[in-house]
């Protein structure tokens, strides 16, 4: 064997602290470049953004439109909230904010990305929370954007026939906060799966199933009243709950304002504290 | 101990599969140390086990005396290249080592200057998709030399690299060695590992064959390399052509 001296070998300038600690505002700063540099990022962001509140303007524009051919008690049914934010086409959202929230995890383990992320930070359960803490922060500024501009704009499309609700009534308050928040719920969720599921193109279908097969099926199960706390704690009929602001009769069992709220928030925690475990305890 | 790999009774078990036996070996600073098996000898799975990617079944494995997965962050300690295939194709090779370099808490400099030494300068904007395996595994190298670490581990790093590029690497690898660290480089390419290692490990079936310097278990078989390689794996071999197991 040979002798060697040992000459120091020089390191590069750290910016500050312990050498050894991951840091909560580096590994954000790292998840922030990495959710950026993938193009179709921003583009599918944009698209929402303006998708949606062309979506509420368009329902406004149809009361609007329908208003003088309704009878008193539907002019009286009538909900703002569900104007600004019509169900049905809320799916696609839900599926497009999961979607992507899924890709943050399944599009490191589709190539092997993930090896040399956990290579360089093998504190596994901070690479997470550091991922959770970008989606987080990207789909709440969304959701703002998005609820807020939904519901002026479809109030702007009600004109001068339809009851107005102007955005500082508690009720329109609860609507755009709902809306919100469903967003990073959506994501989060989505990451959860993809850290379990791991393959992209299971992971997209796990976050269509459940979004919009669960609350479909479940629902489909009419009748069975024990299962109604299940179906109301799924995203969509939570949020529903929170953005409907008529006063019409609710036919079928719905959520409390505080049940629904309890939902809105457990889903993100737990979604959080599985891709925290599925991440941390397998091999990659 | 201080920039050295330690190795120690280390299996691994998938399911019935034995990838890894009872492995124990050291590799020292130094020096390049190569790491020698036939296909699905149990190279990678020890690798990744170093680098607390997978979990041991028993034994252990170390870097500095401590288990990978009780750092917060590595690169700055070790640096390792497993696949050139470790990346996401839509992402530039900038974008790429920025963000690692980030999460490490590394000057951004380190950036341009690791793309500059592996030879990526002039692509550095390009999607990583783009690039061939010879690039994509300097990307890798740069990766490992990000953080300037002491120790540095490479997983069949000359796979596609040109002619060129397999000079370059030799002499990169033997240059950190002569700078005290610690090189340790797994491959199947006997003629590239006998101009570039000083020290082999060399196992087959996931079990020690031989832990020696490289002109000693050449002289096993009385001529090459090779041939030792041969004379000592040959019957342990997993994957064969022409043959029904």
């Amino acid at each position: 064997m040979s002798l060697v001296t040992h000459t120091p070998v020089p390191r590069p300038p750290r910016r500050a602290g312990s050498p050894d600690r991951a840091r909560r505002r580096d590994l954000v700063g790292a998840e922030w470049i990495k959710f950026w540099s993938l193009r179709s990022t921003p583009v599918t962001l944009g698209v929402l953004a303006v998708l949606y509140p062309y979506f509420a303007w368009r329902a406004g524009r149809g009361e609007y439109r329908s208003w003088p051919n309704y009878t008193p008690p539907m002019r009286d049914a009538f909900d703002a909230g569900h104007t600004a934010f019509p169900g049905p086409t809320w799916f696609l959202m839900m599926v497009g904010t999961g979607t992507i929230g899924a890709l943050t995890v399944a599009g490191e383990h589709a190539g092997g990305l993930i090896r040399t992320t956990f290579t360089a930070v093998p504190a596994r359960g901070r690479v997470v929370l550091a991922k959770a803490a970008v989606l987080t922060k990207v789909m709440t500024a969304l959701g703002l954007v998005v609820a807020v501009g939904s519901y002026q704009l479809s109030q702007a499309a009600l004109g001068d026939r339809v009851p107005h609700h102007a955005i500082t009534e508690p009720d329109a308050l609860r609507a755009v906060a709902a809306t919100t928040l469903l967003l990073p719920l959506c994501a989060l969720v989505g990451m959860a799966l993809a850290a379990v599921i791991r393959a992209t193109a299971g992971s997209v279908f796990a976050v269509c199933a459940v979004f919009v097969l669960l609350p479909a099926g479940l629902r489909s199960t009419g009748g069975q009243e024990w299962l109604d706390p299940v179906v109301n704690a799924q995203p969509w009929y939570a949020w529903g709950r929170l953005t409907g602001m008529g006063n019409g009769h609710i036919v079928g069992s719905v959520p409390s304002f505080t049940a629904a709220w309890t939902a809105m928030a457990a889903w993100p925690v737990a979604a959080v504290a599985v891709a925290v475990v599925a991440l941390r305890v397998r091999d990659v | 101990m201080v920039r050295v790999i330690e190795v120690n009774e280390l299996t691994k078990r998938y399911g019935h599969t034995v990838a890894v036996d009872a492995l124990t070996f050291t590799v020292r600073p130094g020096r390049v140390t190569g790491f020698l098996g036939p296909n699905g000898s149990g190279k990678s799975t020890t690798l990744r086990i170093l680098l607390g990617l997978c979990a041991a079944t028993s034994g252990t494995a170390l870097i500095d005396g401590r288990p990978f997965r009780t750092r917060g962050v590595a690169l700055r300690h070790v640096g390792a290249l497993l696949s050139a295939d470790d990346v996401h194709p839509s992402r530039t090779a900038r974008a790429h080592l920025a963000a690692l370099a980030r999460a490490n808490g590394l000057a951004r400099g380190r950036v341009d200057e690791v793309l500059r030494d592996v030879g990526l300068a002039e692509v550095a904007k390009r999607r990583v998709g783009t690039f061939s395996l010879g690039m994509k595994q300097r990307l890798g190298i740069a990766v490992a030399l990000l953080g300037d670490p002491p120790v540095l581990l490479f997983d069949e790093p000359v796979n596609g690299l040109d002619p060129e590029g397999v000079r370059w690497a030799r002499e990169l690898f033997r240059g950190l060695a002569a700078e005290g660290r610690t090189v340790f480089v797994s491959s199947h390419l006997m003629s590239e590992m006998e101009n570039t290692a000083d020290h082999l490990v060399v196992i087959a079936d996931g079990t020690l064959v031989a832990d020696e310097p490289l002109a000693d278990f050449a002289a096993r078989a009385g001529g090459g390399l090779e041939e030792a390689f041969m004379k000592l794996t040959g019957d342990r071999v997993r994957y064969r052509a022409g043959e029904v197991r």
